[in-house]
């Protein structure tokens, strides 16, 4: 008893994540040595649009480019590719299926090696595009960047990975969480700021209202879902069914089907594959067709394409994004041989087409919602003119509202094997 | 996770300071009179129960101890031993070699632990080994005043219960293990055999802890069962081919039925659907499915008495008492065509993870630990500690051999057999499985050598510790299973011990008879049946003397053939006999003993020249441990020795677990005679096992994670049961149930929303009484849940006390007994119940992944309602119960 006792601790699982977050937070603001401050500061006052880019990366309006600047950002990045090299390359796919612990450990490793070159890549473009700011940049102060960024880049994933295994929720998404929370003061700020006093109490409300309904979406998309009821063979080898009395609905033989098997990842797939129109068109590519977009009608509708885009193109990836997760091929054969059946449904090619009837439909109502919610900050905006509110977009709605899911869902978890030992009167 | 490596002191440096005050204290001990030592315990005892520290007289004890071993058995603990023996007190796992005498260090510890007369318990993977130890250490414990137990299988309560109140135990996993179970089913106070535990000192500990984790101490009742569908099953299997119809997994020793095969079966049977809750085949298909292809006879049991055994595949040994689990056992009785017993329902289990995990202080000994050490640190926090050895290791083990195919290995091995057997080296070939042990007897029989076998057929294991004893004979060859692993002790040249007992046993029955029949002058005249006797004429007049004045002793003659073989059997564990007939005996084998010692140190000379035992293995195991094992029959206490493993591309091991690639290209690279001996490929199976083990480590870790839910759960239940068990009178108990029960009936119909006359009819239904009968239903409407709820109490407190008093006058006395046992039997049966619920439970979360839901977690809520729910239901049933018993 006593060996679980300490390790699971509540309090001591908060205070280890709540210590290396803001050891984290503060390494942050710890700055880079050889880059002098002064002269980025002035660069920046000067340029707005560098402004803008350092602080997205520490989340708010520092100046500063800080040890942790990359923060877990380069590891999201990598295990992003990885999750999709896995769900494209069949070695990948097998591997991480039937190897056990030594698979996993051989994934993530990979994964770390993806997010130390990821690290390289993007300190190596900070250190360049620091080249304009600073008067003293030469190559072995850009290499002494690149070599702190990257090593706080790395210790940043050490830190989170201490978090998921020692403290309380996974290290990687709480640390997105506090990035964005951190914003939320900036955000508040900047929408008051450019809208003071042109909307009406009535339209604030409303967005209220609106955050409201969006936030009760998430929550339903989150966490709903279809269950499909199974029997199974050691089920039916019970030679006292308990569960014979009862339908079985209480059997808890079920595979929850979850309206949003994908997540996020099918807005940052469509926020990347809408960026690349723009990409081409800045290239100059499309130059020719300059006088076509220009035409007023076009601007007009423009606008209008690119949200129906968007919203047909999260629609597409949630349906693609969801049968990478559960492939219901997959999910039949397994069915098979763990000799369990879905009631009434023969084993085999008859479960899998049921089974992919059914994911269709659950993903369909999800990838719908999951669209709407996406758009709808937008479409708000343009309704009530207040600039600004697509900054907290859906994406990081969907974050915060999942990370605080998972956290009270762990807390729960852990509440619950310690529940028992109150039971000692 | 940090440790800094410069900081990592040696073991021995670690105890340093301890083992020199021990040594120093050694010579004022040495003056002490035998009763000044004992007089010592009781000083220690007291100190103790002052100071409530044994770190205080660590020193003290293990200079008794030794000095009391010294003078009871004439052995003196090693400075290493020493170091063992605080390693185990440490609450640690010590790891010595074989032959390092595990035994008497754990008497350091034991000793000093049982100061605190709370009880000590030493744990042995078998009976043998319990009974050897305690009729051998017990001597050690007895001179420092100590009591000893022992726990056998087949004894009554009352035996039990007195053996468990000594100060030392020695008992087996299983039988303690069990014997906790059971005490938490009785229901009687008195039927109860444990004190509470203190500490444990497991012998062969990674065998306990690591091998056998994966089965589940279980008490179970039959239940009738329906054996048709079983031989019907079974029958099916027969038109049913490969990889047509069924496909199988070996890796995870499950089958896959295909869509055909689903056809054919429901075809064969005429049924609709396999899976039909009212008429289900599928779980009697599977089982019959993996029964035939799957499970093989002597490989994973054997028939014996026209039943089937499971022999285990960790220490080759039969488990008579252990059924395969779900079905399965039924399904390859049917397929053996023996009688199929009854199904079983578990009505208690626990696994040994979490049985011993219940001991405030644990701690462990074996040959084998240091390759598991994560596993022993992550699941039951003991840190595991080489102890260094008190001569160094002369064993040699040579790299593998790697052969094309099987035929080639076997042959192979049989040719070295042959060569090695030309210069008389003795040999032990470990085989896997009874089969393939018995498949290389045929093969060796053919190159015409004589060899030995020992494995799981009874008529082998009968001989067991005759064999083992010769094994180390110049020019032996002996077969064995993994049963030649554990606690066999090798000696080289052979065991003399062994042969005298032998040898004067049989001298000692036969005249015994001629005595008996009055043939007064037969030692003269039988001289010449037995020519060793003859030998011992010219060297020991003495022995004949003796001999003769025993076989007169009226005493002796009493004695049945079996207590003579069992008093030759301790004799050399005892040191100092009480009976003169067993002093007679002790002296005739002392005497053999020195006449064969010439020869015997001759032989063990010639064989130690010849290169010690040489160790031959077939195959890897699953576990880096067992082949350890293995090795380790070699090289005892400094002696010589060799091993070396044979091993085939088409090795169990190498087919599920190594790399596709690799096996192809040692296919067609190797020759057909030829191994390949390569450093490289004994790496790339050493990781291929490693592979295993760290499988079977992640099976083992997720049971414990599971299990530990559960193990919350028992631990709840049965300390409430005990508190039952233990008290004067349940009435309390009895009293907040129905407080309890009225809340929750009240609520649960008040959210139900049910008013009236329904309501009262309700109540009555689930209380089982009159209550309310006076009461308007229209009141009711009107009444605040909170003073129905107060009448309803009332009502109760009413109807119990009346039930008192009619049951008091009926059967003065009882009612205590009966509330008791009331509680009991319910709270038993909810939570056989409940423990059915758990393990269909912890089948279905699996499927949850799917929705991206952690199992454990859900497995975690799940798990919290039902047994919520079982603490309710139990509540009722108790409730429900007294009020509507009435007096028969």
């Amino acid at each position: 008893m006593k060996q679980t006792d300490d390790k699971d601790s509540l309090l001591n699982r908060l205070l280890l994540s709540l210590g290396i977050l803001l050891f984290i937070r503060m390494g942050t603001f710890l700055p880079v040595p050889g880059i002098d401050h002064g002269h980025l500061e002035f660069y920046i006052e000067r340029h707005f649009r560098l402004r803008t880019l350092v602080s997205t990366f520490a989340g708010d309006n520092t100046v500063v480019v800080g040890l942790f600047t990359l923060n877990i950002f380069p590891y999201i990045n990598a295990s992003i590719i990885m999750q999709l090299l896995v769900s494209l390359l069949p070695g990948l796919s097998k591997l991480q299926k039937e190897g056990g612990a030594e698979a996993r450990r051989s994934i993530n490793s990979l994964t770390r090696l993806l997010t130390l070159g990821w690290s390289l890549i993007q300190s190596t473009s900070v250190a360049f595009y620091l080249k304009r700011a600073l008067f003293e940049w030469n190559l072995v102060l850009a290499f002494e960047i690149v070599i702190w960024l990257t090593t706080g880049a790395m210790i940043v994933l050490w830190l989170s990975e201490i978090i998921t295994e020692y403290g309380l929720g996974n290290g990687p998404s709480l640390l997105i969480y506090t990035n964005i929370v951190s914003s939320l003061p900036g955000f508040v700020k900047q929408v008051i700021t450019e809208s003071s006093g042109k909307v009406p109490i009535g339209s604030w409300l409303l967005s209220g209202f609106v955050l409201f309904v969006a936030l009760y979406g998430i929550v339903l998309l989150q966490e709903g879902m279809r269950k499909v009821y199974l029997i199974s063979s050691k089920q039916l080898n019970q030679t006292s069914l308990p569960f014979s009395g009862s339908s079985n609905l209480e059997s808890g033989y079920y595979i929850p089907l979850r309206f949003n098997q994908a997540g996020v990842m099918p807005i940052i797939l469509t926020t990347a594959v809408l960026v690349i129109p723009t990409f081409i068109y800045n290239l100059g590519l499309l130059r020719i067709l300059t006088p076509l977009i220009t035409l007023p009608v076009f601007v007009k509708s423009y606008k209008i394409i690119y949200w129906v885009s968007y919203f047909v193109l999260i629609l597409l990836f949630s349906l693609f994004y969801s049968t990478i997760v559960v492939n219901p091929k997959d999910l039949s054969d397994e069915l098979q041989k763990m000799a369990v059946s879905i009631p009434g449904i023969r084993p085999g090619v008859e479960t899998t087409f049921y089974l992919k009837q059914v994911m269709k439909r659950v993903t369909l109502l999800g990838a719908i919602m999951l669209a709407l919610l996406a758009t709808l900050p937008n479409i708000i905006q343009a309704i009530l003119s207040l600039s600004g509110f697509t900054n907290l977009g859906t994406t990081s709605l969907l974050i915060l509202v999942g990370v605080i899911l998972d956290l009270t869902r762990e807390m729960r978890s852990i509440i619950l094997s310690n529940i028992y030992y109150d039971m000692f009167d | 996770m940090l440790k800094n490596p410069f900081k990592k002191k040696s073991i021995a440096d670690k105890y340093q300071t301890l083992i020199r005050e021990i040594n120093a204290l050694e010579s004022t001990v040495k003056t002490l009179t035998d009763g000044e030592l004992r007089n010592k315990t009781n000083q220690l005892k007291q100190r103790y129960q002052d100071e409530q520290n044994l770190n205080n007289l660590i020193v003290e004890s293990f200079a008794l101890t030794r000095e009391a071993s010294y003078r009871t058995l004439g052995l003196r603990h090693f400075d290493v031993q020493l170091i063992g023996g605080l390693v185990l007190n440490g609450g640690k796992i010590a790891e010595m070699r074989t032959g390092e005498g595990k035994t008497l260090v754990a008497t350091l510890p034991a000793y000093l632990n049982a100061l605190t007369k709370k009880g000590v318990h030493i744990v042995t993977v078998n009976e043998y080994l319990a009974s050897r130890d305690q009729t051998s250490m017990g001597q050690i414990y007895r001179f420092l005043g100590l009591e000893t137990g022992l726990i056998q299988e087949k004894m009554t309560t009352p035996e039990r219960q007195r053996n468990y109140k000594a100060d030392i135990t020695y008992v087996t996993n299983n039988e303690l293990g069990f014997d906790y179970l059971r005490d938490n089913l009785a229901l009687n106070i008195r039927d109860v055999f444990l004190r509470p535990f203190n500490y444990c000192i497991v012998d062969e500990v990674d065998s306990v802890l690591i091998d056998e984790a994966l089965t589940p101490l279980i008490i179970a009742n039959s239940v009738k069962t329906c054996v048709d569908k079983y031989i019907i099953a079974s029958e099916i299997t027969d038109y049913l081919e490969l990889n047509v119809h069924f496909e199988i997994d070996e890796k995870n020793k499950s089958v896959l039925l295909t869509n055909q095969g689903t056809i054919q079966i429901e075809k064969i049977l005429g049924v609709q659907d396999l899976y039909n809750p009212r008429d289900p085949w599928i779980p009697y298909v599977i089982n019959a499915i993996r029964a035939s292809s799957l499970f093989f006879r002597d490989v994973h049991y054997i028939v014996q008495n026209n039943r089937i055994v499971i022999v285990d595949e960790f220490t080759g040994r039969i488990m008579p008492d252990r059924r395969w689990r779900h079905g399965l056992h039924q399904a390859v009785e049917a397929k053996e065509n023996v009688a199929i017993r009854q199904t079983t329902e578990i009505t208690a289990s626990i696994t040994y993870q979490n049985f011993f995990l219940v001991y405030p202080k644990l701690s462990g000994m074996t040959g084998t630990a240091k390759t598991a050490e994560v596993e022993f640190d992550k699941i039951y926090s003991l840190p595991v500690e080489e102890i260094p050895t008190a001569r160094p290791n002369l064993r040699q083990d040579l790299p593998d051999l790697i052969y094309k195919d099987e035929f080639s290995k076997w042959n192979a091995i049989a040719k070295e057999c042959q060569n090695i057997s030309l210069v008389k080296q003795p040999i032990l070939i470990g085989t896997t499985t009874v089969e393939k042990s018995e498949m290389l007897a045929q093969l060796l029989q053919e190159y015409r050598l004589s060899h030995q076998i020992l494995n799981a057929k009874p008529e082998n294991v009968r001989r067991e510790s005759e064999i083992v004893a010769q094994a180390g004979k110049k020019g032996s060859i002996t077969i064995a299973t993994n049963m030649a692993g554990r606690g066999t002790d090798i000696i080289l040249g052979g065991n003399i011990q062994f042969k005298v007992r032998k040898d004067l046993y049989n001298i000692l029955v036969t005249y015994k008879y001629q005595t008996k029949e009055n043939k007064k002058d037969s030692l003269s005249r039988s001289l010449q049946i037995f020519p060793l006797l003859k030998k011992l004429q010219r060297t020991s007049q003495k022995f004949l003397t003796v001999l003769n004045c025993l076989i007169n002793n009226k005493q002796f003659l009493n004695l049945s053939d079996v207590e003579v073989l069992k008093i030759l059997n301790e004799s050399e564990l005892i040191r100092v006999p009480k009976i003169s007939y067993q002093c007679s005996m002790k002296f005739l084998i002392n005497e053999l003993v020195n006449f064969e010692k010439k020869t015997q140190k001759l032989d063990n000379v010639i064989v130690k020249n010849l290169g010690g035992l040489y160790i031959i293995g077939t195959e890897r195991n699953d576990s880096q441990r067992i082949d350890n094992q293995l090795r380790g029959r070699c090289g005892r206490q400094g002696d010589p020795g060799k091993s070396r493993f044979f091993l085939s591309v088409e090795d169990k091991l190498i087919r599920l677990f190594g790399d596709a690639r690799l096996e192809n290209v040692l296919k067609s690279q190797l020759l057909d005679d030829l191994p390949l001996e390569s450093e490289l490929v004994t790496k790339i199976l050493d990781s291929a096992q490693k592979r295993v083990e760290e499988r079977n480590y992640e099976l083992r870790k997720n049971l414990f994670d599971y299990d530990d839910i559960l193990n919350k759960q028992r631990n709840v239940v049965y300390y409430e049961r005990r508190k039952v068990l233990e008290s004067e009178s349940a009435r309390i108990k009895i009293l907040a149930y129905g407080e309890q029960v009225i809340s929750e009936i009240t609520s649960k119909l008040r959210r139900k929303k049910v008013f009236g006359s329904q309501l009262i009819s309700r109540i009555r239904n689930l209380l089982g009484t009159k209550f309310l009968l006076n009461f308007p239903s229209s009141d009711l409407n009107n009444l605040e849940s909170i003073d129905f709820q107060t009448y309803l109490l009332q009502e109760f407190w009413l109807s119990y006390e009346s039930k008192i008093l009619e049951l008091e006058v009926e059967y003065p006395g009882i009612i205590q007994e009966f509330e008791r046992t009331l509680i009991l039997i319910y709270m038993d049966r909810e939570w056989k119940e409940h423990l059915q619920k758990m393990s269909l439970l912890r089948d279905a979360v699996g499927w949850r992944k799917y929705g991206q839901r952690n199992p454990l977690s859900e497995y975690k809520e799940d798990a919290y309602k039902l047994f919520k729910y079982r603490g309710i239901v139990t509540r009722h049933l108790v409730i429900y119960e007294l009020l509507r018993s009435s007096i028969l």
